[in-house]
């Protein structure tokens, strides 16, 4: 069964063409996050209107790459919630239209499962195995922090949240707290590399905690009074020692901030994972692209034996390929 | 011809298929507009119930490009390029100035003095100057005051929602010698004789271009 996705929850144009709920034949992401760079965040107005203009575009490329054609598709399946909601009814809206003209069943998919189910993707002729069930998934991203025990393609439990700002959005705030732009989250992750990570002590907020929740916004405050004590002066006369100063100060910061969300978010997934007795975790989300956190979260899972899994980082990001994955399990139990 | 034409950019919702062999129309009206988006293609197969057409017997499909609600006009247009998409038909876009003076009926000489005005809140207005040409340099989006004073038509006819929501203003300004029509609400059915006459010419629409006439920048806020 062949399923096009169409996504425009967020910033992101998508179109994609899966078979059998497993094999992408093409995934189109056409990004706007280059427009949002200076406002630090997306704008839903400028979202939507991007959206209406390449959409058709982006859906017709996914057809031609897929070597498919609209005769050949069997159902559409869209981003329903959750989203800016003027930007997610565009895709809604073209989906319900194109599978009314075709004939076909037009299948609204929750944003948020998409992610977790991204999981169980492979492309095309690749030797992943299969994913197995039950398994605990950390999604996290720049909307949501959740920690989910999956029992199978369409049937979650979520045993602990974030109670405050998500994982993502720490990441955006404290990219722009040091000036950087939007969105911030590979940015901090870039600058990492070349930072202490022991450099400044920031919070674990609810580590001690026995439950599986999560909190960042006072390790945001955290950040926010630390640059405010510490951002270097420009004590010296020579332009290139004060700019060396202050990038070297900024990866330092970055650093002991992303270090910080890790070791939140890797303690508190392998704690629920150990509680839930499953052999597998895996990530999913925009964050789950953070190479410390992939790096802690397997160093763990290799020390306590529990599989870590992650999807590819076109992936991890918004993309209709896991719209339509998921649509053929939806089906399926209609 | 068979067109289907919808109309989503205003405070109602309106959908319409002409068949022009028989010159009959049937029309939908939506007063629930916030939730277009979720019944729209429900109503579509109501209305080809209705009028016993096949979605596949449909040859053009109409839309309303506005100005007006851009979500509303976006929904408007996402569904007409749906359709249009899986059907491999032409669309045809039609904006919301032209399909108000449409509704009018009055000759060819004195529809050029129609002003339509468009509510677009807190006072201001959707507008264009001069209906004897089409051109996006006598359109805008201004308050109801300045409007009027940048008007230069004589014995103007004004006419759209923006008209009836600041008829006393435009009374104040002008006196006599000007015209207030009914019509406020934009009608699929005269987007649909609009759009006839240009599928005529085979004047159609880039399904990838055809967008909302917007003419406000994005509010950032």
């Amino acid at each position: 069964m062949n399923i096009l996705g169409i996504e425009t929850s967020c910033d992101e144009t998508a179109a994609s063409v899966v078979k059998d709920g497993k094999h992408i034949l093409s995934s189109v992401v056409a990004s706007q996050a280059d427009l949002f760079a200076d406002y630090g965040g997306v704008i839903p107005e400028v979202a939507s209107r991007k959206h209406l203009e390449l959409l058709v575009p982006v859906i017709e490329k996914a057809l031609k790459e897929s070597k498919l054609k609209l005769e050949d598709i069997d159902a559409v399946a869209y981003t329903k919630e959750p989203g800016l909601t003027p930007a997610l009814l565009v895709g809604i809206s073209h989906a319900k239209a194109l599978a009314l003209a075709r004939n076909i069943p037009a299948i609204p998919i929750n944003h948020l499962e998409a992610h977790v189910f991204a999981n169980s993707l492979m492309p095309v002729n690749d030797g992943v195995e299969e994913i197995v069930f039950p398994h605990i998934c950390l999604l996290v991203s720049g909307g949501h922090t959740i920690v989910i025990l999956v029992q199978n393609q369409t049937k979650y439990k979520i045993l602990g949240s974030t109670i405050d700002d998500a994982a993502g959005e720490a990441f955006d705030k404290v990219a722009r707290l040091l000036e950087l732009p939007y969105p911030g989250g590979p940015i901090i992750d870039k600058l990492s590399l070349d930072g202490d990570p022991t450099a400044y002590q920031f919070p674990r907020p609810l580590s001690d905690k026995d439950n599986y929740d999560f909190s960042f916004s006072g390790l945001k405050t955290a950040v926010m009074y630390e640059v405010k004590k510490s951002k270097p002066k420009q004590i010296s006369k020579s332009n290139e020692l004060n700019k060396q100063l202050m990038e070297n100060w900024k990866s330092d910061i970055a650093a002991s901030f992303q270090e910080a969300v890790v070791d939140i978010l890797v303690e508190k997934t392998m704690k629920v994972a150990i509680a839930n007795s499953v052999e597998l975790v895996t990530m999913a989300g925009g964050v789950a692209a953070n190479s410390r956190l992939r790096e802690k979260m397997i160093r763990m899972g290799n020390e306590i034996g529990i599989d870590v899994r992650y999807p590819e980082i076109n992936m991890c990001m918004d993309n209709a390929a896991m719209i339509a994955g998921l649509a053929y399990f939806q089906n399926e139990n209609r | 011809m068979k067109i289907l034409a919808l109309e989503t950019s205003g405070i109602t919702a309106d959908l319409c298929i002409l068949d022009t062999a028989s010159n009959k129309t049937w029309d939908k009206h939506l007063t629930e507009v916030n939730k277009v988006a979720e019944v729209i293609t429900d109503e579509i197969v109501s209305i080809l119930d209705l009028a016993k057409i096949k979605l596949n017997q449909i040859d053009i499909i109409a839309v309303g490009i506005g100005p007006g609600s851009y979500t509303g006009t976006r929904v408007g247009i996402a569904t007409a390029k749906g359709l249009a998409q899986g059907l491999k038909i032409p669309i045809i876009g039609v904006n919301n100035f032209e399909a108000l003076i449409e509704g009018i009926n009055e000759s060819a000489q004195n529809k050029k003095k129609i002003i339509p005005l468009i509510d677009a809140k807190n006072s201001r207005v959707y507008y264009q100057l001069d209906s004897s040409s089409n051109k996006i340099t006598n359109q805008g989006c201004d308050y109801i005051k300045a409007v009027l004073n940048k008007i230069q038509t004589k014995n103007p006819i004004f006419v759209g929602s923006g008209a009836s929501i600041n008829k006393e203003i435009i009374i104040k300004n002008f006196e006599n010698n000007i015209k207030i029509e009914k019509q406020d609400q934009i009608m699929s059915k005269y987007i649909a004789q609009i759009a006839y006459r240009r599928a005529s010419e085979k004047s159609y629409d880039d399904i990838k271009t055809i967008k909302p006439l917007y003419l406000n920048k994005p509010n950032i806020g």
